[in-house]
């Protein structure tokens, strides 16, 4: 349906400069109108009928349609004339189609003047047939329509012709529909795909989720709307591009070309009706109980809806009121008087807040409105209000709604809000002094309990104190017997450990709050998003899957936002238990979900989540491109390098070390190393879970240096420490890379001790790759790779199939390793740009003998001819022998093309100093 | 992609075109239900079915493959 745009593989930023880029976006391509274009060429081509009308509202691009069919026909090899009808030329008789005209006689008449134009026209074409665009059929003088009718009915003009929906046109025009003539087309909005697809086309990168869904709930779809924003924002610098990702910054406002364009759709406004639109505008969607409620007469609404301003829709019980377009709201809002503003606060919060039975929403719409009017509501409504506004995380809002309940009156709730609204902005000075002096009034358990949860996390991660923090939950602890109570503290002492890297001890921590039924469902939940993280790490991805799934199912169904939280973070470990459990497509369902309603939600600390994980998964799958474009968004909604919260942290983090995986899985070493960089550079305590989760990412970087033996070492590292610290999962990723490093032997006797420790069908398929690539078994890797194909693990299945190819050639199955080598050569081609050792015999040539290319690659890798005599204990004159006979093979003049040939693209060759660190067949080879 | 999940892609009013369609209702019903002359209900359906066998045969979210929880 659309016309493709390949971002993930495009250079980012292409149509800007890094920054602020001013530059006017021009020539946006056409996306999403291959089947009107279809449509259009169908009706051209058949004969059936004599003109297509394209109708729509303005923007909504039918003018682009109508010129993309002239296009077309022209290219077809019709003449074509392009006329444009205005107000400007409406009063003069043939005004639009004047210069289609032969030169005018003095008294000619109508009639005279329909006749001669059509000969005069068929002359114009020359005997090609004619095709007349004309823009704004409605607007057309009743001469030049019936002209344009005359031109039609007698076959002299096949007419493309726009006009706006729902305003009249002159009854030639109508006739050419209504008489079967023409076809009408209505011409729709894009859909928020397309509108996605558009924006990155035209601005040549990749955009962040969060600014995609703004831009296409402002524009709805508008081609011309979403052009001027994207022009406003890139010329005020809010539209920017940063680290490779288009973002926008800070509030989204019309420019004073879109305020003019919107001026014009919505027209002069009686004061009444511009009350009305102000009122909406400040509050919508509104009930129509509400609009009711402030006084608004029905009949106001109804004329608002005719006039094309106002749009209704039910809901429930009742009606919900929109303006006609989101646009609308924001030129609306941006004229109305500061004092008005107030008025109109004032009287939405009483409308709304008049009414029983308030939803959490309505409640903090109410308390929102109080603050802009500067009314101070009760108290009780302004804490309801920032006890939402934590839940949903906007720390900021609820730190304002705190403040000004401690105006109205001081209020312990409200003062406990504030506290947690402060360590989620990274305030956490002033939040330790707030929560010391409360946990020194606390009265009972359960507010000793509450106070010490945000403490110690504040602690831990604000203050960058653990002992500090860890001591602060024995204290309580020892003070609280209340089970319930003491599960709540147990939950953070799980996140503590989880984080630290003690993952079997973080879930001898969580068991008993796990297994008591008392304690509330949202420790729970905390608790088990915590425990299935520890599980994937222990290897045990069956149970951690099966741990995120007992959890979901206590979210209540009809959950709110608070809800919805606690729900992102257990379903996107569920994600990654998948992922770890070898089902990738129900993790990759279950990402896109959980994604598209952290952006319904226009949560950016969730939309981080899901696209970290959505980029975990991309790397898993080998879609390498399209990793890096989630993990990017994933940082670059976070909002750059100043992480305040402690959960964003953690996410910043793991999408750091997965890009740096990235990178360096795409020979792009330096970009490792600068992502590296960036994690280190994440302020708070070391997060020691990463020193092994997802795996040895250090030694990809080093891999991506050259470095293969170092970088088998480090992996090896990674695998110890992993063992050290009770992580078989951990271990078992480190092992297989050191297998894939080229060092299956070292890997394969402790693996067979894993086997019995891990769970899932990804991880007996990691452990008999390594063991088949030992055991150089070409046929067993064969259908390894077949197996990780199957799962969607391209990138592992085209080292397989790559490391059977080798395998085959050792044993002289010239054509099984050819097969195989195709294989291989189709998954790494899906692989986006993926360069690992493993791949690296693709790219050696066929037609050699073991021992030709034993020594040519050691040439390629710079080694002399005496240095190889020594390595295989043969005489200097052997070597010089076989490589001669290399050279004569493949036709090179000596060691530098030789090189050339064995050099993967952008990766380097295997240094051939270390016999246990050569690539995979090569060591199979040796075994 | 499933039906549910493109219907959900596809422009509000071509969506709500097919589904009108699908239920039985004739063109001046769908046109009066979507505010569009009646002659211009027959092009609206056909690009609306256009766009949604392209959703159809493109991959993406199932409805029915949602794992459990």
């Amino acid at each position: 349906m659309r016309v493709g745009v390949d971002v993930a593989n495009r250079s980012p930023c292409l149509a800007g400069t890094r920054g602020g880029a001013r530059a006017i976006v021009t020539n946006w391509p056409l996306i999403g109108r291959r089947e009107e274009l279809s449509l259009i060429e169908h009706s051209l081509s058949t004969g059936q009928y004599r003109g297509l009308l394209l109708a729509g509202a303005p923007g909504v691009g039918k003018t682009r349609l109508a010129r993309e069919a002239l296009a077309a026909a022209e290219a077809a090899g019709c003449h074509t004339e392009w006329v444009v009808a205005s107000r400007a030329v409406a009063a003069i008789p043939f005004g639009a189609l004047a210069h289609l005209l032969p030169p005018a006689e003095d008294n000619s008449a109508h009639l005279q003047v329909l006749q001669q134009a059509g000969k005069w026209m068929a002359e114009r074409a020359g005997g090609r047939r004619v095709v007349l665009g004309i823009d704004d059929a409605h607007m057309l003088d009743d001469a030049s329509a019936a002209l344009l009718f005359h031109l039609v009915i007698n076959g002299i003009a096949f007419v493309v012709g726009t006009l706006p929906t729902g305003e009249p046109a002159p009854g030639p025009v109508t006739a050419l529909w209504k008489e079967a003539l023409a076809e009408r087309l209505e011409i729709q909005a894009l859909a928020r795909a397309e509108v996605g697809e558009l924006i990155e086309a035209a601005l040549g990168g990749p955009v962040e989720g969060l600014t995609k869904e703004r831009l296409w709930q402002l524009s709805h779809g508008n081609v011309l709307y979403l052009r001027e924003l994207v022009r406003g924002g890139r010329q005020a610098g809010d539209l920017v591009c940063s680290d490779g990702m288009w973002r926008w910054q800070g509030p989204v406002s019309a420019s004073p070309q879109l305020a003019e364009l919107i001026g014009v759709r919505i027209g002069g406004m009686s004061s009444v009706r511009r009350d009305l639109a102000e009122l909406v505008a400040f509050g919508e969607p509104l009930a129509f109980r509400v609009l009711t409620r402030a006084g608004v007469p029905a009949a106001d609404v109804e004329a608002a809806e005719r006039a094309g301003l106002l749009s209704t829709e039910e809901a429930g019980s009742d009606i919900r009121v929109r303006l006609e377009h989101p646009l609308f709201g924001e030129v609306i809002r941006a004229q109305t008087p500061q004092m008005r503003k107030r008025t109109v606060y004032t009287t939405l919060a009483e409308a709304v807040g008049s009414a029983d039975g308030l939803t959490s929403e309505e409640v903090v719409r109410i308390a929102v409105w109080h603050l802009k009017a500067r009314t101070l509501p009760e108290s009780a409504l302004l804490v309801a209000a920032a006890g939402w506004a934590v839940a949903a995380l906007d720390y900021q809002l609820a730190e304002q709604l705190c403040r000004a309940a401690g105006e109205a009156g001081t209020s312990w709730s409200a003062e406990r809000l504030l506290a947690q609204a402060l360590v989620g902005q990274g305030k956490a000075g002033p939040a330790e002094d707030l929560l010391a002096d409360q946990l020194a009034r606390a009265r009972t358990g359960a507010e000793r309990a509450e106070i010490v949860s945000v403490r110690a996390l504040n602690l831990h991660w604000g203050l960058n104190q653990p002992e500090r923090a860890s001591a602060v939950l024995d204290e309580a602890a020892a003070r609280i017997e209340e089970p319930a109570q003491r599960a709540s503290l147990a939950a953070i002492r799980g996140r503590f450990l989880l984080h630290d890297g003690c993952c079997p001890q973080a879930l001898a921590v969580l068991d008993p709050v796990l297994a008591d039924p008392y304690v509330p469902h949202r420790v729970v939940l905390e608790a088990m998003a915590t425990a299935t993280m520890a599980l994937i790490a222990c290897g045990r991805s069956d149970d951690a899957v099966a741990m995120a799934a007992r959890g979901l199912q206590l979210v209540p169904p009809t959950a709110g936002e608070g809800w919805l939280l606690a729900l992102d973070a257990l379903a996107a470990t569920q994600a990654i238990a998948y992922l770890w459990s070898g089902q990738f497509a129900a993790a990759a369902t279950l990402a896109e979900s959980g994604y598209q309603r952290a952006l319904d939600g226009r949560s950016p600390p969730n939309v981080a989540l899901w696209a970290l994980v959505r980029g975990q998964l991309a790397g898993a799958s080998g879609a390498m491109s399209q990793a890096s474009v989630w993990l990017r968004e994933a940082i670059a909604t976070l909002g750059g390098p100043t992480l305040l919260h402690p959960y964003q942290r953690s996410i910043a983090r793991a999408g750091l070390d997965a890009l740096a995986w990235v990178a360096a899985l795409t020979a792009d070493p330096a970009g490792a190393q600068a992502a590296l960089v960036q994690a280190e550079a994440l302020a708070g305590p070391p997060m020691r879970l990463f020193d092994t989760w997802p795996g040895p990412i250090r030694a990809w970087v080093a891999a991506a240096r050259g470095e293969i033996p170092a970088a088998a070492d480090l992996a090896l590292g990674t695998a110890a420490e992993a063992r050290r610290r009770g992580q078989p999962g951990c271990e078992l990723i480190a092992l297989h890379d050191v297998a894939r490093l080229g060092a299956p032997a070292r890997a394969a006797t402790r693996l067979a001790e894993l086997d019995a420790m891990v769970q899932g069908d990804l991880a007996s398929l990691l452990i008999r790759h390594v063991q088949a690539l030992e055991s150089a078994d070409a046929a067993v890797l064969d259908e390894i790779a077949a197996s990780f194909a199957a799962l969607g693990a391209n990138l592992l299945a085209a080292e397989a199939s790559a490391a059977a190819a080798g395998a085959h050639r050792v044993a002289g199955r010239v054509g099984s390793a050819a097969a195989s080598a195709a294989r291989a050569a189709a998954l790494a081609g899906t692989c986006e740009g993926a360069r690992t050792p493993a791949l690296a015999g693709l790219h050696e040539p066929a037609g050699l003998t073991p021992r030709e290319l034993e020594i040519a690659r050691m040439a390629a890798s710079g080694l002399s001819s005496r240095a190889i005599a020594a390595r295989l204990v043969v005489a200097v004159r052997t070597v010089d022998n076989a490589l001669g006979q290399v050279y004569a093979k493949l036709r090179v003049g000596g060691r530098a093309e030789l090189a050339a040939i064995f050099t993967v693209p952008g990766y380097p060759p295997a240094p051939a100093s270390s016999p246990a660190m050569r690539p995979a067949h090569a060591a199979n080879q040796a075994g | 992609m499933d039906l549910a999940a493109a219907l959900d892609e596809l422009p509000e009013v071509h969506a709500t075109a097919i589904r009108l369609h699908q239920a039985g209702v004739d063109a001046a019903g769908i046109a009066s239900e979507l505010g569009i002359e009646a002659e211009a209900v027959a092009p609206l359906l056909r690009v609306a079915e256009a766009k949604l066998a392209s959703l159809l045969a493109t991959p993406g979210p199932s409805r029915e493959a949602m794992p459990d929880g």
